[in-house]
């Protein structure tokens, strides 16, 4: 993706601080991210209305290879470090939208339709973003690579081989704790009265 | 719930994910006997996986296209948009309603 120059010393200067620790970068990299994110969305949703179907799988290649761009411009520790760096930023962003979403359907008093959504069949799934993102916190306490294994794969993208080689652990260890974080969390959001699949 | 807590719960859920339908039963029977403070749990975490099956297997990107894909308010309220006023937003996608000397009635504008 083309930046003016400017931006892409921006990037780098942004990454390499919160590489070092600096969390405030992160507070300005997430509308970056986000811009990258809504562009690539809307990409995708222009080339669905073409009658181009789309996988999961294809979206997470495309956004990974936007921020593969970023690298280019950071030097990536190893792969663990881009795990692990991605889903977090991941998990940010995608959180911070869906706030805004459901700030702008309560201040608008109207549910907006996707038209996208009406008639073109796509892997969505209703699931509530800003909870489980809550609950993750609260598993953290309890169970931390647990709930690194679903940031890495709910917010991350990420696979099981790839999230097993981020954390170090067999992929059956990841497939475990996937399995019993997922049932907990659906148990936190249940409780809560929010269901999602 | 504590740590060792939930390391019993985890290594007795994926036993019972494993096991045959008519095993579950009698695992969950052995573990609540031997853990009676967890069937609450137990039960919870089971049902759980029941209610909402596939929860999470769809990444957190590919749920919230459609809502990354709208394009955030182009206009705000109150911004003079020729001789219209912007003076409510009725969708976040775009369509706004404006009054203005022309016709004093409402139009939309899409951005």
């Amino acid at each position: 993706m083309h930046r003016p120059s400017g931006q892409t010393a921006d990037l780098t200067g942004l990454l390499q601080a919160w590489d070092r620790g600096d969390a405030s970068a992160l507070e300005q990299l997430a509308p970056l991210l986000q811009a990258e994110l809504r562009a690539l969305a809307r990409g995708i949703l222009a080339r669905e209305q073409a009658a181009h179907g789309w996988q999961a799988t294809e979206l997470i290649h495309e956004a990974y290879l936007r921020l593969l761009g970023w690298r280019t411009n950071n030097r990536w520790q190893n792969r663990a470090h881009f795990f692990f760096t991605t889903a977090a930023m991941m998990r940010r962003v995608l959180v911070d939208a869906a706030r805004l979403r459901q700030a702008a359907k309560r201040d608008s008093g109207v549910v907006p339709v996707s038209l996208e959504a009406i008639d073109i069949p796509a892997p969505q799934q209703s699931v509530d973003v800003t909870a489980v993102a809550e609950a993750l916190t609260a598993l953290a306490a309890v169970a931390p690579r647990a709930s690194q294994v679903v940031e890495l794969r709910f917010f991350g993208g990420f696979s099981v081989e790839e999230t097993a080689e981020a954390l170090g652990v067999s992929p059956r260890t990841v497939n475990a704790d996937w399995n019993t974080a997922r049932a907990w969390l659906a148990r936190e959001l249940l409780r809560q009265g929010i269901c999602g699949r | 719930m504590d740590a060792d807590t939930w390391t019993r719960l985890s290594e007795w859920h994926n036993l019972w994910l494993d096991a045959a339908p008519d095993e579950r039963e009698r695992l969950r029977r052995g573990f609540v006997a031997d853990h009676p403070a967890l069937e609450g749990d137990v039960n919870e975490l089971v049902l759980a996986g029941s209610i909402v099956p596939g929860f999470l297997e769809t990444p957190a990107l590919a749920c919230m296209l459609d809502d990354l894909a709208v394009e955030e308010a182009a206009i705000a309220v109150g911004t003079l948009v020729g001789p219209y006023r912007i003076v409510e937003c009725w969708r976040v996608a775009g369509w706004d309603r404006c009054t203005g000397p022309p016709t004093s009635a409402s139009v939309v504008t899409w951005p």
